[in-house]
């Protein structure tokens, strides 16, 4: 409790900071940087070098790619690039780290606790107006600070929230209602026992199994949090009652092929393999930003996705699901081109020009303007993530944001999912309570050791 | 006195030893620098908690205490001795198999060789696992084949005891070399004894086993060595095709090493496996070289 407000009073003076410095001690004008202005005079960066690395797929590639290259042609600046898909990314990432030898800007994920040294705070930034925070909302920018003293770790390259997405044709040909905002787990049980008994298919394709796990026992109570919101302990109070419902309901929907098995799961590289994008699955589980390349290959079958919520305990309790922060962009902390970076974080997360190229593949933009501009071209795909993201926002216990996530959370979700959750599909727990209670004791275990 | 210095730098660069020196130092140098002192390093930090970026703590023998009580490293220890008891002689075995069949004379001999070595050359790419991953999975070739045979449901990957054939097949696959060294191994046998067998009527499976595996011993032997060392180090595969699962069944000690020192961070506890698992290997090692004397055939 003590903590928790230590990290509110920071948060809030950060932010009073970032609003009222500039007014007092600033010579320039607010949103002096803003790239989208008539007539911006673009800095000079000819024969300057940074080095900026990301993750994802080629798409992502592609497109960061292009606006990299559109910054050089407008600083002179040169970028030397380099992405990996996620896991490749972190691995590099350790290494570069042990030669010190990271690059000045890097994506980072909602892991950044666990890599918090390699992070320099944006704040100075931020109040000098190099990073132009003029359309960005300060609970936008809460997204990505760490709570607990209130550095800004990096700057959101978007918003996403965890959800489903479904096939109305295969709902409609099975004769199952099509979800609702607040749809619980014994309907949506229902739903995928009707789909699998018509479709002879499993209705649900990819299951992020832990996430569920964890959205749970927040839905479970008021107050209920699998981890604190400043990452320092788990905030459930070791009730496994939330752990064992889920488990138990998910496990018997998987023993009765209602959720496609753990091979299956393991087989989906990236979205764009999964069965709800060839008409063999009614449903899967997604972050928002990943539902516009999940549609792309749907149309190729004449298929059109919608999205939808995760399902509640109870509906008239809480949803369990926030808005969150996909992924940051983030400034080495041992970079001595830091300036530069900052200025061109700035472009990346602001210019209307970048992000319309970008088009809200890492997540709904931050900036508003940029928003704006893109919601006035926008396509049915990404207006139907704007209603989700929109919809998702509106509920009560959304304005949580998604908790710091722990360094030990690495190896727990791990054994979650390898050891516990599938170790229960094969037969080695007599039940989901047995099973739980085995991950309890061991996640403290591990808790313990990254302490 | 200006003669005398010129000749001396002239002895000295023609002698022997330096130049002897001059060409070994490419690799003398890579292997202290990318071999040695790693390995001494990793020695130390075995005894020390140790996270990459955060100075080396040392806390003597803890990590290894730690890893007797680790039920996920005796896991991995099971699975990979696995693995390594089903892969290897099935790779040996292929491998000899393949390599009579080329030894017979025939016009694209080389040509079949090259292409029985290919696999050899890009087995341990990622592409390849890649492939392996889509051949055997729940959708691939196979699994149809097998659902089309009325079995319902079955899908490689997601059940443990059968999550490991894919990787043991991918192994396997992946015989050229060994091939190869047995190819040139059966060539050194001496046609006089198949000669002589036959005159005294031996068949062609007592000659095989009366003449072929006895020659054949000092190759078996070094083949056997080199794929046993290999198959304790699979990583790639598992790492690609199944992750370590389900359920860790294809979880292998190269793939648990991985996990705690880049994902978990735990550098120190990795190190202590990897020097845990060298000793493992190398009590084999000399285990088979010792009882060699038993069923190796050397002819002098």
């Amino acid at each position: 409790m003590k903590k928790s407000l230590i990290a509110l009073c920071l948060v809030v003076a950060m932010l009073a900071t970032m609003l009222v410095a500039p007014a007092v001690a600033e010579e320039k004008p607010l949103g002096w940087n803003n790239v989208n202005a008539e007539g911006y005079v673009w800095p000079d960066y000819t024969g300057e070098k940074i080095r900026f690395m990301w993750w994802g797929s080629d798409t992502r590639a592609k497109i960061t790619t292009e606006v990299v290259e559109l910054y050089e042609q407008k600083t002179g600046l040169e970028i030397e690039f380099e992405y990996y898909d996620f896991t490749t990314y972190f691995t590099k990432f350790v290494a570069y780290q042990a030669a010190n030898d990271l690059p000045d800007v890097f994506q980072m994920g909602n892991n950044w606790l666990t890599y918090y040294d390699t992070i320099q705070p944006l704040n100075k930034w931020i109040e000098d107006g190099t990073i132009d925070t003029t359309a960005i909302s300060p609970a936008m920018l809460a997204t990505t600070t760490n709570h607990a003293n209130g550095d800004l770790t990096g700057m959101s390259l978007g918003t996403n929230a965890r959800c489903f997405c479904y096939n109305p044709v295969i709902f409609d040909e099975c004769g199952v209602p099509y979800p609702t905002p607040n749809w619980t787990w014994d309907e949506f049980a229902a739903a995928c026992r009707t789909i699998t008994e018509k479709t002879g298919n499993p209705a649900v394709c990819s299951v992020e199994f832990n996430n569920l796990v964890m959205s749970v026992v927040t839905q479970w109570k008021e107050g209920y949090n699998f981890y604190a919101m400043d990452g320092s302990d788990f905030a459930f109070g070791g009730d496994i009652e939330p752990l064992v419902y889920i488990v138990d309901l998910l496990n018997t929907l998987q023993q009765e092929g209602c959720i496609a098995d753990y091979g299956i799961q393991n087989e989906m590289g990236s979205i764009e393999s999964d069965w709800t994008a060839y008409g063999d699955a009614a449903m899967c589980m997604l972050t928002t930003n990943l539902f516009n390349a999940l549609s792309k290959v749907a149309a190729e079958s004449d298929i059109s996705l919608e999205l939808c919520t995760v399902p509640r305990v109870y509906a008239d309790g809480q949803s369990g699901m926030v808005v969150r922060s996909s992924q940051q962009i983030s400034i080495y902390s041992k970079s001595d081109k830091q300036e530069i970076a900052a200025n061109f974080v700035n472009y990346f997360i602001n210019s209307i020009e970048a992000n319309k190229i970008l088009n809200c593949e890492r997540g709904v933009s931050i900036n508003s303007d940029v928003l704006a501009a893109l919601k006035e071209e926008t396509d049915a795909v990404n207006a139907k993530i704007y209603t989700m993201i929109d919809l998702i926002g509106s509920f009560p216990d959304a304005a949580l944001t998604s908790p710091a996530e722990p360094a030990s959370n690495e190896e727990i979700s791990n054994v979650l999912k390898a050891g516990y959750l599938q170790g229960l599909a094969e037969g080695k727990f007599a039940s989901a309570r047995e099973c739980m209670e085995a991950f309890w004791a061991e996640a403290q275990v591990i808790w313990d050791k990254y302490e | 006195m200006q003669k005398t210095h010129k000749s001396g730098l002239r002895s000295l660069i023609h002698n022997d030893n330096t130049v002897g020196y001059v060409f070994t130092a490419p690799f003398i140098i890579g292997f202290l620098c990318f071999t040695l002192i790693p390995m001494f390093l990793s020695l130390y930090y075995s005894f020390c908690e140790y996270k990459i970026g955060s100075p080396a703590e040392w806390i003597g023998f803890k990590n290894y205490l730690d890893l007797f009580q680790d039920s996920k490293f005796s896991n991995s220890l099971v699975v990979t001795f696995q693995y390594v008891i089903v892969g290897v002689p099935m790779k040996l075995v292929f491998a000899l198999l393949i390599a009579m069949l080329l030894t017979k004379p025939t016009q694209a001999q080389g040509f079949y060789r090259a292409v029985y070595y290919i696999p050899s050359l890009i087995g341990g790419s990622v592409a390849v696992a890649l492939v392996w991953k889509q051949l055997f999975g729940s959708r691939g070739p196979i699994v149809t084949l097998i659902k089309a045979m009325g079995v319902r449901g079955f899908n490689f990957f997601g059940n443990s005891s059968w999550a490991f054939i894919p990787l043991v097949l991918c192994n396997a696959w992946q015989f050229g070399s060994s091939m190869l060294i047995f190819a040139s191994g059966l060539k050194q046998i001496p046609k006089d004894y198949y000669e002589a067998a036959e005159i005294d009527g031996a068949g062609s499976i007592s000659r095989f086993f009366r003449i072929t595996l006895p020659c054949l011993s000092p190759i078996i032997l070094f083949n056997l060595i080199m794929q046993l060392i290999s198959g304790f180090m699979t990583f790639t595969q598992a790492q690609i095709i199944t992750q370590g699962g389900p359920n860790y069944a294809t979880h292998y000690i190269a793939l648990d090493i991985y996990q705690n020192g880049f994902s978990f961070f735990r550098m120190g506890y990795a190190c202590a496996e990897s020097w845990i698992m060298l000793l493992i290997m190398a009590g084999i090692t000399g285990i088979i070289f010792k009882s060699s004397s038993y069923w190796t055939f050397y002819e002098n």
